[in-house]
């Protein structure tokens, strides 16, 4: 293979052989990391992280940000467990959750798309926002669930055979995103949006409409993942959810750098999850302390954002 | 001015405004289908301001657009698409990272259950640039990789392949081979012979002189000349884009 052949194919596939290099990593210095015991856990821990990335990957392709996910979370989550108590409805809570992540969603899409505020400001007020509203409702502590029905755990809990439920969900969402951004009309749009907005534009594509889309399917994902995170976790927490941006952040910065498209793909947010979630786990098994993942996992995304820059290709990241 | 019916396109009366410039004050302008017409001035005389109007990208403060006789509002690029007027912009409007099929079926996909058919769009956009002429080997590379005068063919190429009754070319030549120019000349003659109304901007004005039936000139967003390309020579409009002359014919 000459140079540059190597270069592209190390642009295209850097990110990925340098996930299985560090799962072979792991694979070595620790005994239990290469089992299927621990491969279905990993895949169960990384789905809430999957789902939102999912969404964030559709606002990102359109070339927006959407720094309210965290906060948003955490007021879904004690929304739904209010409601859950109140009136017993599984049915009722689930569209809580999902209204309140629509709502948010909603709020950002019109700041951004329609008024044309700046994407990191508007969103980083509504999640503020929303911040003080899950503080002011909760007064900061968990709604426990007091009666629900059984069948709430299954969706966070449960399994299907060996196979942990939020898998199958994570799995269903993936598929649908994987088709709409690279099947539809509307994904196709999105990514134009992300390209070009002049030209989008020009081809009669309602860009406003479409980016306000976007944050809608944000907060959906958002939505989704509040419903799994309690019933994982049996009450509704006001705070849960809040570091989910940097992760996910480091996620889509991560589907960016992979397969040299210079944009996130639905594809690229499944592999950067599963690589994030996967230092997680192996710097646990490691007994590396907590607060020290964060810095491994910021230097890995630095590192794979860095080689894909250094290599030539366009990581279309804003503040790149 | 009761009627307006004999023109397929009238825009009358157009200003625009950007914060403290004035982009075009009270410009008339219109089409017949079946003639080539050349939009001509200086840089910054409100040429492109214009037929962002008539495409949809712009809304002017004031004036009138009346197609085939009715008061038209183009709120965006797809009201003025509808009624097949297609527009090659300046910036070509290509989006970089997408291959030439899915620049061609931009905002127009060929789709099948909601889902998009990239075979068929892939075979489609091979055949329209063949029956331009255009040879483009790389279909599915990005677009950002082809070259000028490839990626002005596959603009060229979107604008043409829906049956337009009125194109739009700003400044489709520039940046072009000689021989590509040709190929862009010669096609404005085709959509002409088609009986399609073409608007040609270019500031190589024996390219305008050659091809148009009729230039308008625009100084400083003012409609400073409008006369049928037989009686215009070099001199004339040069004197109208920089000068202090003014010629307007018929109406
Ligand atoms: N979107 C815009 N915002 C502000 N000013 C603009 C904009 N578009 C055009 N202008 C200004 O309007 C004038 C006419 O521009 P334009 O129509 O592009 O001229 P031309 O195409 O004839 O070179 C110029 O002074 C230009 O700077
Ligand atoms: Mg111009």
């Amino acid at each position: 293979m000459n140079r540059d052949l190597w270069k592209h194919f190390i642009r295209r596939y850097g990110t990925v052989i340098g996930g299985v290099l560090i799962f072979i990593g792991f694979a070595v210095t620790t005994p239990y990391f290469f089992t299927f015991h621990n491969f279905l856990l990993i895949l169960k821990q990384m789905s809430l992280l999957t789902i939102v990335s999912l969404g964030f990957t559709f606002v990102m392709a359109a070339g927006g940000f959407d720094m309210s996910i965290g906060f948003a979370m955490g007021l879904a989550n004690v929304f739904l467990a209010s409601v859950l108590n109140a009136t017993g409805s599984l049915a009722l809570a689930v569209l809580t959750a999902l209204g309140t992540g629509l709502v948010v969603g909603a709020l950002n899409g019109l700041l951004v798309a329609f008024l044309r505020l700046p994407d990191f400001i508007a969103t980083f007020a509504v999640g503020s926002v929303t911040y003080g509203a899950k503080m002011l409702y909760s007064g900061g502590y968990p709604v426990f669930l007091v009666s629900p029905p059984r069948s709430f755990f299954t969706i966070g809990q449960g399994t299907v055979g060996p196979v942990p439920v939020p898998v199958f969900i994570m799995l269903g969402i993936l598929i649908v995103s994987l088709v709409v951004l690279n099947r539809t009309k509307l994904g196709r749009h999105i990514y134009a949006i992300g390209g070009n907005p002049m030209a989008a534009l020009y081809a009669g594509i309602n860009v406003r409409r479409k980016r306000f889309y976007t944050f809608l399917i944000s907060g959906l994902s958002v939505g989704i993942t509040a419903i799994v995170l309690t019933s994982r976790l049996g009450s509704g927490q006001p705070e849960a959810g809040e570091n989910f941006l940097l992760d996910v952040i480091s996620v889509c910065f991560l589907s960016t750098t992979m397969f040299g498209e210079g944009e996130p793909t639905g594809a690229g947010a499944f592999v950067g999850a599963f690589i994030i979630t996967m230092l997680n786990n192996g710097l646990t098994m490691l007994n590396v302390p907590y607060h020290v993942q964060y810095i491994t996992k910021g230097m890995v995304v630095i590192f794979a954002v860095m080689l894909s820059v250094l290599l030539g290709q366009k990581v279309r990241i804003k503040f790149l | 001015m009761p009627v307006a019916d004999e023109h397929l396109v009238e825009m009358r009366g157009i200003c625009k405004r950007f914060g403290g410039i004035q982009a075009l004050l009270d410009v008339d302008f219109w089409l017949d289908p079946g003639e080539i017409v050349g939009l001509v001035g200086d840089n910054g005389a409100g040429k492109s301001t214009l037929i962002k109007i008539l495409s949809g990208v712009y809304l002017p403060d004031k004036g009138e657009i009346y197609f085939q006789g009715r008061r038209v509002h183009f709120e965006s690029p797809h009201d003025a698409k509808a009624l097949g007027i297609e527009t090659v912009h300046q910036d070509r409007g290509l989006v970089g990272n997408f291959d030439v099929p899915s620049n061609i079926f931009l905002g127009r996909e060929i789709t099948r259950f909601g889902l998009l058919r990239l075979k068929a769009m892939e075979r489609e956009a091979r055949a329209a640039l063949q029956r331009l002429g255009m040879e483009i080997a790389a279909l599915r590379a990005p677009v950002m990789n082809l070259s000028g005068g490839q990626q002005q063919a596959v603009a060229v190429g979107r604008a043409i392949s829906t049956q337009p009754k009125v194109v739009i070319m700003d400044e489709p030549t520039a940046a072009l081979a000689v021989k590509e120019v040709h190929k862009v000349l010669e096609l404005m003659r085709r959509l002409k012979d088609e009986g399609v109304a073409v608007v040609f901007i270019s500031h190589v004005l024996q390219e305008v002189l050659a091809v148009t039936d009729r230039i308008v000139v625009l100084r400083k967003g003012i409609k400073v000349g409008d006369l049928p390309t037989s009686e215009a020579d070099i001199d004339l409009i040069v004197k109208l884009m920089v000068g202090t002359g003014e010629v307007n014919h018929g109406g």
